[in-house]
């Protein structure tokens, strides 16, 4: 109840400021996910924006995660069935000069029974060269209270350094690039306290120990993206994302997407991307003696992934001078295959995901 | 600029568009209508670009003529002190010269109109515009037939519509040509830029009372070339999408060095892969310098379909979904596409 009643005064806060000469925004959505190892996640979440004067913006979400899991991963930890809720609020504020230098700060806490996060970020931007540069960097600092649920003794921290660096360029009339480096720096406890890692002789399980993570994580990732206007109603997306962490994981990470631009209200997007990653160094299908590392966490083990995605989206928007400028509605359906080529208890996932989105402009 | 034209989509009133472009002139909460502040959108870079786009939403393109006399502008230098008779004809009409109002009952009202400013390179207002002819270095009016000059004397508008004393608007029947006047620098300022923001409509759902419906109407902006006495080889081209340099690019990269230097030592992979994100910025920002697209060249980039950032909650929630899925994480957004059009 207190997350509510910070997100009102964060939804309160942002409205009061805001003017009747700012916008204000307020966007829903509402997210499914679905999957064949038991796994249902409801997403709903809220998000409220304004510009209350120039240059300065103002915004509020909050987001919740309602998890009803029977998962493999839950059973190899001897635990058939949970539901959890997860709750998130964050706040954030940034101001843009006239000379289109952007400096901001958020704020993100999120909570569920045994797992405490407090998220502060700080950001900076600025177009250059006409604008047709983007340059932007930032920085979060997340702090995090592991625990363990029944167990009220239990407590390890895990800190995570995130540092993002971005450049976006008009390539022309019709294109635009992006590059990102993201590194993140992890430090702490980061296993899970409900997964086992078993040793077995031949085909005989002989024990089953706590999963054991380094105390250290350092992740690597960088992508660039194009999209282009490819004539007409057809415009094109194109990622590619390289990362590499010092557990020995390395993924490739590949996406296209193609707008159809139904009219200048509504568009159809079909989507679909791939994944590739090894397995993390320290990761074993089975496990023949006790190692320092110990995991059975089929996201460490080496695996590929396709999501194939429709998205429609409609925004309607009013002229000047009225008081409600624009409204939005979206909807979009995605399906997710995962295969585990080395993760015994699942050999493959399928999941759906869906999202039905509103958003109000005033 | 950015909180006066996002002031005018939430201020109150009815869903129509500006009903005279002389609404531009006043502030946004000046009346009922709201106004634009100053805004006039001539897609000229003091606007950001800022063009009739923005709330005309149609698919085709307006063409524009431009003359003058005593000599063409568009042809030869500007004499500096000279003061000139210059017509923008609209010659392409959508709907026709068709009108509402008393003379033509039932009549979509055709509203066409466009809003014009001259700039130097560097883009401030150059010389001095007014709607009828100059008395001495005066100008009498404000207010012309059928231009008006806005009040800081920065740009002349125009429209196919007049108003009557009863309020009431009346079109002008086959007319697509709307004159004014403007006097040259009184020394050489260099080249200079017209630029027009126009559009021709279509009268759409419009009607007497409501005679800015602006769905379906053509839109377009326009820039011409003056060359100045001295020329105007140099500086066009600086404008035209040449090399340019800023020390932006230059600060950063600068700063991303030291970032570098500073962790070579503690940590040297890390250096390393700052070195080839620093070389790819590098290579980014000098690439941009001769490739500059510019702000009348970004209506496609405007579009939701070219946003990179794309929809906030969705990626929100899209990164939650993967990073429980997989093992890699990160890189995701980064800086929208800078395609400047606020």
């Amino acid at each position: 109840m207190n997350m509510q009643r910070l997100f009102w005064l964060g939804v309160v806060s942002a409205l009061a400021a805001s003017p009747a000469l700012g916008q204000s925004r307020g966007a829903t959505k509402f997210g499914v996910y679905a999957d064949d190892d038991g796994t249902l996640v409801l997403s709903p979440a809220v998000t409220v924006s304004a510009t209350p004067a120039e240059g300065l913006a103002v915004g509020a979400s909050y987001l919740a995660d309602i998890v009803s899991a029977s998962s493999t991963d839950l059973v190899s930890a001897a635990t058939k069935h949970f539901e959890e809720r997860r709750d998130d609020v964050s706040g954030n504020l940034s101001y843009t000069t006239r000379g289109y230098f952007t400096v901001g700060g958020a704020f993100d806490y999120s909570h569920e029974t045994d797992y405490r996060s407090y998220t502060p970020s700080v950001h900076v931007g600025q177009e250059i060269l006409d604008r047709n540069v983007t340059l932007t960097a930032a920085y979060g600092l997340s702090l995090n209270t592991v625990g363990r649920s029944g167990d009220p003794n239990f407590s390890e921290a895990m800190t995570n350094h995130s540092v993002t660096l971005g450049a976006s360029q008009l390539l022309g009339p019709d294109t635009v690039l992006r590059l990102t480096w993201q590194g993140q720096f992890a430090r702490g406890f980061q296993a899970s306290v409900y997964r086992y890692a078993s040793v077995y002789r031949g085909s005989f399980l002989v024990q089953q120990t706590p999963e054991v993570l380094p105390d250290a994580r350092d992740r690597h990732a960088a992508a660039v993206a194009v999209r282009h206007h490819l004539g007409g109603p057809l415009y094109a997306h194109v990622d590619y994302r390289l990362y590499r962490d010092d557990w020995g994981l390395t993924g490739h990470t590949g996406g296209t997407q193609l707008f159809y631009e139904i009219t200048r209200d509504v568009f159809l997007r079909l989507g679909e991307r791939v994944h590739w990653q090894t397995g993390a160094d320290f990761y074993e299908r089975r496990y023949s003696t006790r190692r320092r590392y110990m995991t059975s966490d089929k996201e460490l083990s080496p695996l590929w992934s396709s999501t194939t995605g429709l998205k429609l989206d409609y925004a309607w928007r009013s002229g000047a001078g009225a008081f409600l400028s624009g409204l939005g509605l979206n909807a979009k359906v995605d399906f997710i295959h995962v295969d585990y080529s080395e993760f015994d208890p699942l050999d493959q996932l399928n999941a759906w995901v869906g999202e039905v989105g509103t958003s109000v402009t005033f | 600029m950015r909180l006066i034209f996002l002031a005018v989509l939430a201020s109150g009133g009815s869903a129509w568009g500006y009903s005279s472009p002389s609404l531009f002139d006043t502030g946004p909460s000046d009346d009922t209508t709201g106004g634009a502040g100053g805004i006039y959108y001539t897609g000229s870079p003091r606007f950001q670009g800022q063009d009739c786009s923005g709330c005309h939403r149609g698919e085709r393109a307006v063409s524009v003529r431009v003359s003058s006399v005593p000599e063409d502008l568009l042809r030869q230098p500007y004499r500096p002190g000279a003061v000139y008779h210059i017509e923008v004809d609209l010659g392409r009409d959508l709907l026709g010269p068709r009108t509402c109002g008393d003379a033509h009952p039932g009549d979509a009202c055709n509203l066409d109109l466009f809003a014009l400013e001259i700039d130097t390179a560097a883009g401030r207002p150059a010389g001095r515009l007014c709607p009828l002819p100059f008395e001495g270095d005066a100008c009498p009016e404000q207010l012309g037939t059928p231009t008006i000059l806005t009040r800081d004397g920065t740009a002349v508008i125009a429209n196919s519509l007049r108003f009557g004393a009863d309020g009431q608007p009346a079109y002008r029947d086959g007319e697509t040509a709307r004159d004014f006047y403007w006097r040259a620098p009184d020394h050489d300022v260099g080249p200079l830029h017209v630029w027009i923001g126009a559009v021709d409509g279509d009268g759409g759902q419009s009607s007497p009372d409501k005679p800015s419906d602006y769905d379906g109407d053509a839109t377009g902006v326009f820039r011409l070339l003056i060359c100045g006495p001295s020329g105007c080889a140099d500086e066009a081209a600086a404008t035209e999408g040449g090399c340019t340099s800023t020390p932006g690019p230059v600060g950063w990269t600068a700063l991303l060095g030291l970032v570098v230097l500073g962790l070579g030592r503690r940590r040297p992979r890390l250096a390393r892969r700052l070195v080839v994100l620093v070389g790819l910025v590098l290579v980014s920002g000098l690439a941009s310098g001769c490739a500059v697209v510019k702000p009348w060249q970004r209506g496609t980039l405007a579009r939701r379909c070219m946003a990179l950032e794309g929809d906030p909650e969705e990626a929100t929630l899209e990164q939650h979904v993967f990073a429980y899925r997989e093992g890699a994480a990160g890189a995701h957004g980064g800086g929208g596409g800078g395609c400047g059009c606020n």
